[in-house]
């Protein structure tokens, strides 16, 4: 019985005595450096690359784009993102050159030494700018995306009041605290074998393939234990293990390459800026009859993952919510600022910020309590979403929400007596969000993740899955599944290192999709597994395989209850028998889902997941600092694995949320970061965050493993709304673009009194039924 | 220069110019690779270690500076006393990806010592969040490491002696895990 209980995780022991090995830690015999010569300006064409007196420069190997002996190319969704500038650059900091040595200091300054001269490009910059120019010169951009349910004008046309606003959100850097690094060499058989920190190993086996012409069983990807991810370790390390590959053919010898802290904020991806515009009718009891979204994001100056972002940030826009008729638009636009990728909660965040910032202001508009307009308009089972799919079980806005207003004690907080001078304002405010889990639409169907298990000859249970563990917790949540779908000990059961030379391809490590997913091909392999093991004992003993069973680490006769052999033993001989006893198996989607992607029509996830944040705000009148007084979280993630790594997700979910909400910023000048480092890019500390409460609604989904839904994206999408409409709950400061800094909330504060006095300028206009807008 | 040191209870010697970080000498030189560089500029807490019983930033510390100190790094930290830690750590999952992990032992258990030292009580929970503030995690949101650093503080507390301030050199040969490292230092027992 092991799903349910806290079973500590099984890497613990090896990473509080230091033992773990990241890929810093690892330094083959022989082994070069790499560097990186990076683009200086944001767009422009190479006129011509010196090497300049001074350096040695026949100590080096160098490496351009004209040395990949494939295509220049590292394939996401789109294939427009090269490994190497070649002739002409798209952001500051592309790659441009690759240079090698056997001492790591003399590389990075011979780095800095090689001299690029340009053809300056005019530059976009910004959105802002983007959406100005229309489209941008050089880059590319995914399709628009429209979803339409209902009659959006009868709606409107129905609504007494018609609110609209516009939120704006920035960069976030992931700020996984092991730097993106692999290492990478070439066997004497013309294979190439790379290893490092990642999610997605067979993302970089693929990237490889292409870019050196090699069919799969020529490129090993192994992913040593990754520090910390967060979405960034998914698509950038294909590009990074490209960089060492090529070193390496070109050297002749592993090739290591692990970026600084300065190199990995401002040469990798981020979190894509997005500003969202909502326009929502509402009839004088506060329900929604209409809404209109317009959803815009920055997707970097290549797409890489943006059609995806994008596509998973419009599905979401509605909300937790039910709209009679509902318009949601979204469009991505290049920049020639580094390529946006992959982060935690993948342009849901962004959306959620709009949305329920914007809810809250509909409330203060109509006089309505927050609690009482999300209750309202909140999904329940059987309602359709915004993309006609129709919710059956497991819909728990509304358990959620209720969970967290108790627990918060949110309403005799949202009564506090005003504070005296000089005294902080304290606020409380509450978000209300969904997430689905694992690929949208039918994509875990063409998917079919794989995953194997082997019954080693000592009687314990290898699970080979390419899912890795970046701190969220693969290696102990699989051995738990199977463990319980065998009635086997914990301790009999452990995952394989992710090596795609040994393990099969189960997917990215993304999307919620591992325990969910993944995980639920785990507990289905294992009931296998188990059924053969109890089938040889019968042949071995006689009667029924129904007469066995498994317990613990011993086979026990039920009838006598007694043990009639441990696993151990059943194990060597059923090896001996039949040779290496190793089952294979891939995903099945539920048949029942249906999904148009071309419309964005139907089933867009097997499951959402949902979630509900109260955060208590304490304002300094005279600075305006925030600081978060108290966290309360309520989660459906279904069967909740492991309890103590299921709150380990979410109380990490929020305080990335908190950092998103308060304080995390990226400064530009010119398609520069002006902050890449940890003095000016500031995230949460121990002093900054309060205690966090994080509770699960358990509501069990059916087609996951013992019930379980997926959790690590959920817990990112609520503190950073809460916060802000926390503020505007001390304060009455409408703050509507994160993060809120001081000097933002000044800002807003000041242009709120300018609008009181003009009466004007208030970014949620309302309208009147008939009014022009 | 040739510096000579204690780590985790041996002594060494080592050949490097004086300005070499300590964090290189430990993890590139020794070997000792349990010591992480999360930014090199002393602003993220991963490489701390003790220096004479104090948390340090070994990015920030030439080599020069430890000749004759006594260093304790997490490979050193049970033998040092801090085993409660670690097992609470553990037990609590204040670890998940463990990049900060070592750094946050080293400051959680100089926080103890130090608070032995000043005669105050360890457990106070906001001296716990201001101690870990040079220590930055991206994945916990700090609440599990803070709830396993109180429990570990209470486990030695219990304990019959108090650990010693800095480990009492041990005797015995090279420890071959220690030796990883394709440096040139030398540990004798
Ligand atoms: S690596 Fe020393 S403080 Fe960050
Ligand atoms: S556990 Fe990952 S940074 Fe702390």
């Amino acid at each position: 019985m092991s799903v349910g209980e806290s079973v500590a995780r099984k890497d613990g022991p090896d990473k509080v005595r230091g033992l773990t090995r990241y890929i810093d830690d690892h330094n083959p015999a022989g082994c070069w450096f790499g560097a990186t010569v990076r683009s200086a300006i944001p767009h422009g064409r190479i006129k011509n690359i010196s090497f300049p007196k001074g350096t040695r420069w026949d100590r080096f190997v160098m490496a351009t784009a004209k040395a990949i002996p494939g295509r220049n190319c590292v394939p996401f969704l789109t294939e427009d993102l090269v490994l190497l500038a070649d002739g002409y650059v798209r952001y500051v900091n592309e790659p441009i050159l690759l240079i090698a040595g056997p001492n790591h200091d003399e590389v990075e300054r011979a780095a800095r030494a090689v001299e690029i001269d340009y053809e300056p490009l005019p530059a976009i910059l910004t959105l802002d700018e983007a959406i100005a120019a229309g489209t941008t010169d050089g880059c590319q951009v995914p399709r628009p995306l429209h979803i339409r349910r209902g009659d959006i004008e009868e709606g409107f046309a129905r609504a007494d009041t018609i609110v609209e606003g516009t939120y704006r959100v920035g960069h976030q850097e992931h700020v996984y605290l092991e730097t993106n690094g692999f290492i990478a060499w070439w066997e004497p058989d013309g294979r190439v074998v790379v290893k490092g920190s990642m999610q997605c190993p067979y993302y970089v086996q693929r990237a490889l393939k292409m870019l050196f012409a090699l069919p799969g069983e020529k490129v090993e990807v192994i992913a040593t234990p990754t520090g910390g991810a967060f979405g960034g370790k998914e698509d950038f390390p294909s590009v990074l293990a490209g960089h060492a590959a090529l070193l390496s053919r070109e050297v002749g010898r592993p090739v290591k390459m692990v970026y600084n802290r300065t190199e990995d904020f401002t040469s990798t991806t981020k979190r894509h800026p997005a500003r969202v515009h909502y326009r929502t009718g509402v009839d004088k009891e506060g329900t929604f009859t209409a809404c209109s979204v317009d959803f815009v994001l920055d997707g970097g100056a290549f797409i890489t993952m943006s059609p995806v972002v994008l596509s998973r940030g419009v599905i979401h826009a509605s909300g937790p919510y039910h709209y009679p008729a509902i318009e949601i638009h979204g469009r991505c636009y290049a920049t020639h600022t580094p390529p946006n990728g992959a982060f935690r909660g993948f342009g849901v965040p962004q959306v959620f910020f709009g949305i329920e910032r914007h809810v809250d202001r509909i409330a203060a508009r109509l006089g309505m309590d927050p609690v009482e307009i999300r209750r309202r308009n909140l999904l329940k089972p059987g309602m359709r979403t915004a993309t006609g799919q129709l919710l059956r079980d497991g819909v728990s806005a509304a358990e959620v929400l209720a969970d967290a207003v108790d627990r918060s004690g949110y309403r005799e907080r949202s009564k506090r007596p005003a504070p005296g001078p000089g005294e902080p304002r304290r606020g409380v405010g509450l978000a209300l969000y969904m997430h689905g889990a694992g690929f949208t639409g039918s994509g875990e169907a063409r998917m079919k993740s794989l995953v194997g298990m082997r019954l080693t000859r000592s009687g314990r249970v290898e699970i080979l899955t390419a899912s890795t563990d970046m701190g969220q917790g693969t290696r102990t949540v699989f051995p738990q599944i199977a463990a319980r779908a065998m009635n086997i000990d914990v301790d009999q059961v452990f995952v394989a290192e992710p090596d795609t030379a040994r393990v099969p391809d189960s997917g990215p490590t993304v999307a919620s999709r591992t325990v969910t997913i993944v995980g639920r091909v785990v507990q289905q392999l294992a009931e296998t597994l188990a059924r053969r093991i109890l089938r040889f004992v019968a042949e071995e003993q006689g009667g029924g395989p129904d007469g066995y069973a498994l317990q613990g680490t011993h086979v026990l006769s039920r009838e006598h209850g007694t043990p009639v052999g441990t696993l151990a033993d059943i194990a060597a001989r059923m090896t001996e028998a039949s040779g290496d006893v190793y089952l294979e198996q891939g995903y099945t989607l539920n048949p029942d889902i249906r999904w148009n992607e071309e419309t964005h029509e139907g089933d867009a996830y097997p499951v959402y997941a949902w979630g509900c944040t109260v955060v208590e705000v304490a304002l300094d009148p005279d600075t305006l600092e925030v600081q978060t007084t108290q966290v309360t979280a309520s989660h459906d993630i279904g069967t909740v694995v492991n309890p103590v790594l299921a709150e380990g997700q979410v109380e990490g979910g929020v305080a990335q949320s908190i950092g998103y909400g308060l304080y995390e910023e990226v400064h530009w000048h010119e398609g520069r970061m002006l902050n890449p480092g940890f003095t000016n890019y500031v995230i949460p500390t121990s002093v900054d965050l309060p205690d966090i409460d994080a509770g699960f609604v358990e509501n069990p989904f059916p087609d996951g493993p013992f019930g379980a839904k997926g959790l690590g994206e959920l817990p990112i999408h609520g503190a950073a709304p809460a916060i802000a409409n926390a503020i505007a709950q001390a304060t009455g400061i409408d703050v509507c673009e994160l993060p809120v800094t001081p000097e933002r909330l000044l800002a807003a504060s000041n242009a709120a009194a300018q609008g009181a006095r003009d009466d004007r300028h208030d970014p949620a206009s309302e309208t009147k039924k008939g009014e022009a807008t | 220069m040739i510096v000579t040191f204690t780590i985790n209870g041996r002594s060494c010697q080592i050949d490097v110019p004086g300005d070499h970080r300590l964090l290189d000498v430990l993890r590139v030189n020794l070997g000792l690779t349990g010591t992480k560089e999360g930014c090199g500029e002393g602003e993220c807490g991963a490489c701390s270690v003790l220096l004479d019983g104090q948390v340090v930033n070994a990015c920030l510390i030439p080599v020069a500076q430890v000749d004759g100190a006594q260093i304790v790094t997490v490979e050193g930290l049970e033998a040092a006393g801090g085993g409660p830690l670690q097992e609470a750590f553990v037990a609590l999952g204040a670890a998940q990806c463990g990049s900060c992990t070592p750094g946050m032992l080293m400051s959680a258990y100089g926080h103890f010592l130090e608070s032995l030292r000043n005669g105050d009580d360890p457990q106070d929970r906001e001296g716990i969040r201001h101690a870990l503030a040079g220590n930055l995690c991206r994945c916990t949101g700090y609440q599990k490491i803070i709830d396993a650093v109180s429990k570990g503080y209470e486990e030695l507390a219990r304990m019959p002696s108090l650990p010693p301030a800095a480990p009492a050199p041990q005797t015995g040969h090279n420890d071959p895990s220690h030796g990883g490292g394709p440096g040139h230092g030398s540990l004798t027992g």
